[in-house]
């Protein structure tokens, strides 16, 4: 195995056209950066991302930083690796940083620094973008064209000859929906129309990555469904899909792993599961008053006993017992801090002893907006960051408004403050 | 892949002129201008227009043929002030929306994260904008070619140096504005910056035009003038010596007619003129010890004419004068130097707009046998001091068709090279 060598990477040399390997020799001389090839899954702490084998990373980044002049720092040494085949997202607030990683993924921002490979090649080898697919956020297709000819420039623009651009463009805008409208102005289409045809771009070069920047922005529920069903379905031909997105429910169902980026740098990584490993709990819903199920719960003594819980979550609070678990009391629930099912079976039997009547026991994880949200909260304010990178990693003066985050996790996404709710503009 | 990115990008760009009515309109009055050119012509009483004819003597059969005349429209409106003026301005608003729309947000990210090089990508889409001004050209050329052939009875293929010429011409231009997309982003900001560059330019080369033309006269002064002043001296002697004769002789000979003309021929300004006469004089005739030699030997010719002192004053005084002419072009004679230096300097590293132009008259004037354009630079030479006009204008005529093509095209191409140097470290650089 080859260590990656990290070293500055100069305007002269990102900009300039990249050997596969190596960058070209600025002032620090040339740089040797590993391929995929080389690489050992060294990654740990996530099971799905430990199964991977070597050489399988489609993406694989370290160190990635942006300073942006007025030194606004938008990435802060980013560390992300996407295996093959699989859907990743990206997520995070506002200015976060997620274009403008992405960006440099397509070599249309420049990195203050970049060590890393993209499908085996170095970041900013322009070839290689003949192998990934990509949508950008708040695209804009040229008004004189028709969604045909949108495919047929970027389809010739990204190399795809002119035989297969003929026989492809028509199966793609069925495909998107869109075949309709192939020989329509660009012009006339719909905020949806337009990414339809944003996505079926993407794919025009049948790439073995597609990268999606906020691919369901503007697209109504019917719309979004047939995107997730594609995004499926690219994934079962084996291509790596990548989306940058704010609808976490919609990532949640499609993705296998995501990482959650917050003022420029990757706060967690990883799949929902493992993610939430140390934050499940069981949930059984009695009927009746709580109140005497929660008292039969407590004299058992097997839980350390925490009363009325403010949230219906143990995020973040299935350690701080020391070895006990923690179980309290929410609406008509008892929570128990744990997600062993062999803990819990002792306070069934309790319960029914003492005539609790048992609706239902669920065994609970947090949502991932769950895990944005704690992702986004200053763990030493409670208040939600600041969007955008710029600055420290003090907690925004809005933070005392929303109090402590972790009571809002079931505040639903409608409700939540803007920097959760996924409103665009602020990102790079 | 090379091949087919940049067909794609041809593609597109028709595709993006072809929506700007602009474009077609700048065409379709390019076919008008030829057709109004097919619809003159000359008969032996003047000039016609389809079946009307006006009386213009000067431009009858009898005095212009009508090759001649198609030639002469074509040099002096088709190039001059169609290709040069109106067609290149209606080019400059067609295409300096190119860069600005290329790199508005949302459009320019597709692009760039194509497989091809940004300095690939910004050569395409420039040369991209110059062909299609070269194809308007081509159209207008091949148009007036036809004209000329048909209506005039001349094929000249010469003039198809029309379209580079008019092309790289406007590349000095469209590059500067291709510069400013980039930076401003704007459209209008960088037409508008485009056009008030030129216009400078404009100003600079008359500018140029107005030191040239006096450094010129100053040198014509200082190389003229001694030769005046002795000749004025001369005169004056022989003007004494008249005096002299007429007080002790009551007739006058022939030479001291003779003397009478010598004077008449220094009054004059015209030097070369004036040398005629001198020359024409008797060798013995200007000398006033001939003249008093001569004398003893009378020879009644003529009632003489009688100098008066006034005429003395007069000659003493232009003599003073050419010697202060003389003295002051002495002194200037650095001061013209050293601005005609730092225009011509200034006007190096600029783009010649106009000497290009002028340029493809000098090649089509010698290849296609063109008539020889009026020298609108001589027209604008004022009279200065006591130098010789037509001579200043002359040694003018020959400083501008002198200009060599290295000086005229490479010097403006280095120009537009530094600048295209410059928009693409930019493009390269940018984060979109």
């Amino acid at each position: 195995m080859s260590e990656p060598a990290t070293a500055k990477n100069t305007d002269a040399t990102w900009i300039g056209s990249l050997g596969t390997r190596t960058y070209g020799a600025g002032a620090q001389g040339m740089v040797q950066v590993a391929s995929a090839n080389e690489f050992v899954d060294q990654f740990s702490g996530s099971k799905g991302v430990g199964k991977l084998l070597a050489g399988s990373w489609a993406i694989d980044l370290t160190n990635v930083s942006k300073m942006y002049k007025g030194k606004v720092h938008a990435l802060r040494g980013v560390d992300v690796r996407v295996a093959s085949g699989e859907i990743f997202g990206l997520l995070g607030p506002n200015g976060a940083g997620k274009s403008t990683l992405v960006k440099i993924l397509m070599t249309i921002i420049k990195p203050s620094n970049a060590v890393g490979t993209v499908l085996g090649n170095s970041v900013g080898h322009k070839p290689t973008l003949a192998r990934i697919g990509y949508l950008p956020e708040h695209h804009r297709f040229p008004d004189y064209l028709t969604g045909a000819q949108v495919l047929d420039f970027y389809g010739g623009l990204t190399g795809v000859a002119k035989a297969t651009r003929k026989q492809r463009i028509p199966m793609l805008l069925e495909l998107v929906g869109m075949k309709d409208w192939a020989n329509q102005a660009v012009k006339k289409y719909s905020k949806g129309m337009r990414q339809r045809v944003g996505i079926a771009q993407a794919l025009m070069a049948d790439p073995e990555m597609v990268i999606l920047d906020e691919p369901t922005d503007g697209v109504d529920p019917v719309g979004r469904r047939d995107i997730r069903d594609l995004l499926m379905r690219l994934k079962s031909q084996g291509k790596t899909v990548f989306i940058n997105s704010h609808l976490l429910s919609e990532l949640e169902m499609v993705c296998d792993r995501v990482a959650i980026m917050v003022q420029g740098k990757v706060a967690m990584q990883g799949t929902v599961d493992d993610l939430t490993i140390k934050q499940r709990w069981y949930e059984i819903e009695c009927e009746g008053d709580v109140a005497i199920a929660a008292r039969v719960i407590a004299e058992l003594g097997v839980f350390d006993w925490r009363g009325t819980l403010v949230q219906k979550s143990f995020a973040g609070m299935a350690e701080a017992a020391a070895g006990r678990f923690l179980a309290g009391t929410f609406e008509s629930s008892i929570l128990f801090g744990t997600d062993e099912p062999g803990a819990v079976q002792p306070c069934i039997d309790a319960l029914r002893s003492k005539g609790v009547t048992i609706r239902q026991v669920n065994r609970r994880r947090p949502s991932l907006e769950d895990l944005f949200m704690q992702a986004v909260t200053d763990p030493t304010t409670g208040g939600i960051f600041k969007p955008g990178a710029r600055g420290g990693a003090g907690a925004n003066v809005g933070g005392s408004l929303h109090g402590n985050p972790i009571a809002n996790l079931d505040v639903p996404m409608g409700m939540k403050p803007d920097v959760v709710a996924g409103e665009k503009g602020g990102s790079r | 892949m090379i091949l087919m990115q940049t067909w794609a990008m041809t593609v597109d760009a028709y595709r993006e002129l072809n929506t700007k009515k602009l474009f077609w309109i700048t065409m379709l009055l390019s076919v008008l201008v030829v057709l109004a050119f097919a619809a003159i012509g000359n008969n032996d009483r003047g000039l016609t227009l389809f079946t009307w004819t006006f009386e213009i003597p000067f431009l009858s059969t009898d005095m212009m043929s009508r090759e001649t005349l198609y030639k002469l429209a074509f040099v002096n409106f088709g190039i001059t002030f169609w290709l040069a003026w109106i067609a290149t301005i209606l080019a400059l608003v067609s295409t300096s929306s190119i860069f600005p729309d290329f790199i508005a947000g949302g459009s320019i990210e597709t692009t760039l994260s194509k497989p091809i090089s940004r300095t690939r990508l910004f050569f395409t889409k420039y040369i991209l904008g110059l062909l299609f001004v070269g194809m308007q050209v081509l159209v207008f050329t091949t148009a007036s070619f036809l004209v000329i052939g048909i209506r005039g009875g001349a094929w000249e293929p010469a003039l198809f140096l029309a379209v580079p010429v008019v092309v790289i011409f406007f590349s000095y231009l469209f590059s500067v504005c291709t510069l400013l997309g980039l930076i401003t982003r704007s459209t209008i900001a960088s037409l508008l910056i485009t056009l008030l560059m030129w216009f400078f330019l404009f100003c600079l080369n008359s500018t140029d035009n107005i030191i040239q033309s006096f450094r010129i006269a100053n040198v014509v002064t200082v190389e003229t003038m001694p030769a005046r002043i002795e000749r004025l001296e001369k005169a004056a002697t022989s003007q004494f010596n008249r005096e002299w004769i007429k007080k002790n002789t009551p007739q006058v000979t022939k030479d001291a007619e003779l003397d009478a003309a010598e004077v008449e021929a220094a009054e004059v300004g015209d030097a070369d003129d004036q040398s005629k006469q001198v020359a024409a004089l008797p060798a013995d005739s200007t000398s006033a010890v001939d003249v008093a030699r001569t004398a003893s030997k009378p020879v009644v010719v003529a009632t003489p004419p009688v100098p008066t002192a006034e005429q003395l004053d007069a000659l003493n005084s232009r003599l003073k004068d050419a010697r202060e002419d003389l003295a002051r072009a002495k002194k200037n004679q650095r001061n013209w130097r050293l601005a005609s230096s730092v225009s011509t300097g200034v006007k190096t590293v600029l783009p010649k707009t106009q000497e290009t132009v002028a340029l493809l008259e000098r090649w089509l004037v010698d290849l296609a046998d063109l008539p020889k354009p009026p020298n609108s630079d001589a027209d604008e030479i004022s009279p200065f001091g006591g130098a010789n006009q037509a001579e200043v204008q002359s040694r003018m005529q020959t400083r501008i068709r002198g200009q060599s093509l290295w000086w005229v095209l490479g010097t403006s191409l280095g120009f537009e090279a530094v600048i295209l140097a410059i928009a693409v470290w930019i493009f390269r650089r940018r984060d979109f």
